[in-house]
């Protein structure tokens, strides 16, 4: 646990490549998280709902409501996307990641 | 990776001769190192190859290996080995073998292995060995989702009883396994033929091995067999193949991805597909050329646990296009590969 923030841990998800994905044009694990964050947001644009960073190490997900969760990988985002719209998510769907 | 201990699941369907591979693989020599975690001592017949008995729950056989039954749950099991292994009170054993009831899922074990918060840290996933029997075995995979599952997660399918089953029936049931799980190496329990070395090595976290692995699905997956899904609206040079097993709604197939993969995007995407879809997707693995990579990746996955992405040194054959091989249950190839066409390029 960091002492400053209270924060639990690091970011252990497999879908986390920084340190894992080797080479000279491997991003630095900020770099990527920044990404990720970005690309999650473009994702859930349809659900107006938005991802933040949060200490480094957690995400704040926003709804349209103003509803807010903070989470720690990538799964609960969607979880968290979901529980703040009340809408769930299929990346099968048609023209619209939401599914009602 | 290296370091933790691999764990190798022994799974299959009732009858399907679990205990009959199990007492082979405790006459090998290779098992001087190992423990093996069953349900019933009685079960697997050991009094002849028992050397002590360490206490009600572990047993010494004469090869040195350590015979665990499961009281509980798994975790405390595992945790509880482990500590004795640690205290000395058992051998040091080097691989974890645990045999599942013939109605159990193998992705609960999998997922105790790879999360629990003490476990991750002492042991790692080695691969699935899933028996079939050659009697039964066509009309247990038609009939038992378990025991489709089963077949579906395999990495190793070993056929069983094939000395009293009809000769006539065996080369369906082969086809039949291969049409499920292409990419599962598919032996027979002959004593003669059997190598327990190939059964529980050469995965893909294995440095020496790892390559070979790879190798072996992706060749397992032909090209020529593939069925073509028709025009998508894919990128030109991303391309779908599939195939359906006969009995089942289980489909394995491939996608040939766009050279320099975006990760971030790539990961995105499976991540939510899984969110959305996990129980329905039973196997992915990929071999990717990722951007900013000098080498390429590996990945796989059962249902919603992935491995961490792991490097080969290098392609293990000419063609460097990367692919992902998946099998889905009741899941459109079709619509998978234009989800993914649309966030590869719409949100990188």
């Amino acid at each position: 646990m960091c002492g400053i923030c209270g924060s639990l841990g690091g970011e252990e998800h497999w879908s986390s490549g920084a340190g894992r994905i080797r080479g000279e044009g491997s991003p630095t694990r900020r770099a990527e998280r920044a990404k990720r964050i970005r690309v999650i947001n473009r994702v859930l644009t349809a659900l107006r709902v938005t991802v933040s960073d949060w200490q480094g190490r957690l995400y704040l997900v926003s709804g349209p409501t103003g509803k807010q969760l903070v989470v720690d990988s990538l799964p609960h985002i969607w979880q968290a996307a979901q529980d703040v719209t009340g809408c769930s998510l299929d990346p099968l769907a048609q023209h619209a990641q939401a599914a009602p | 990776m290296s370091g933790r201990i691999p764990v190798n699941v022994l799974t299959g369907f009732l009858g399907s001769g679990k205990t009959s591979l199990l007492n082979r693989m405790l006459r090998d020599p290779l098992f001087n190192n190992c423990a093996v975690l069953i349900n019933e001592f009685g079960d697997i017949g050991i009094d002849h190859h028992l050397v002590d008995r360490v206490d009600g729950d572990v047993v010494l056989l004469q090869s040195g290996c350590i015979c665990c039954t499961i009281r509980g749950d798994l975790a405390s099991a595992m945790r509880d080995l482990y500590e004795r292994r640690e205290r000395g009170d058992v051998p040091a054993f080097t691989r974890l073998v645990i045999e599942t009831t013939g109605l159990a899922d193998p992705v609960p074990v999998l997922s105790t292995v790879m999360y629990d918060r003490i476990l991750q840290h002492h042991f790692r996933v080695g691969n699935v060995v899933t028996t079939v029997d050659a009697v039964n075995g066509a009309a247990n995979l038609g009939q038992f989702p378990e025991c489709q599952k089963q077949v579906a997660v395999a990495d190793r399918l070993v056929v069983t009883k094939l000395d009293i089953a009809d000769p006539a029936h065996t080369p369906a049931l082969w086809a039949q396994l291969s049409q499920t799980n292409p990419g599962a190496l598919c032996v027979s329990l002959n004593p003669v033929e059997l190598d327990v070395r190939n059964l529980l090595g050469m995965d893909v976290f294995e440095l020496s091995s790892k390559g070979e692995a790879v190798a072996h699905w992706l060749q397992a997956t032909p090209q020529r067999s593939y069925l073509s899904l028709g025009p998508s609206n894919a990128r030109p040079g991303m391309g779908v193949h599939s195939r359906a097993g006969a009995h089942l709604d289980i489909v394995s197939f491939s996608l040939v991805l766009p050279a320099l993969l975006d990760w971030t995007v790539f990961s995105v995407w499976l991540s939510l597909l899984l969110h959305a879809h996990g129980a329905q997707v039973l196997r992915v693995k990929g071999l990717l050329q990722v951007q900013g990579a000098d080498t390429p990746v590996v990945i796989h996955g059962v249902q919603q646990l992935v491995h961490p992405p792991t490097h080969l040194e290098s392609w293990p054959s000419p063609d460097h296009s990367s692919r992902l091989v998946m099998i889905v249950r009741a899941l459109e190839p079709q619509r998978i590969q234009d989800s993914l066409t649309t966030y590869l390029r719409d949100f990188g």
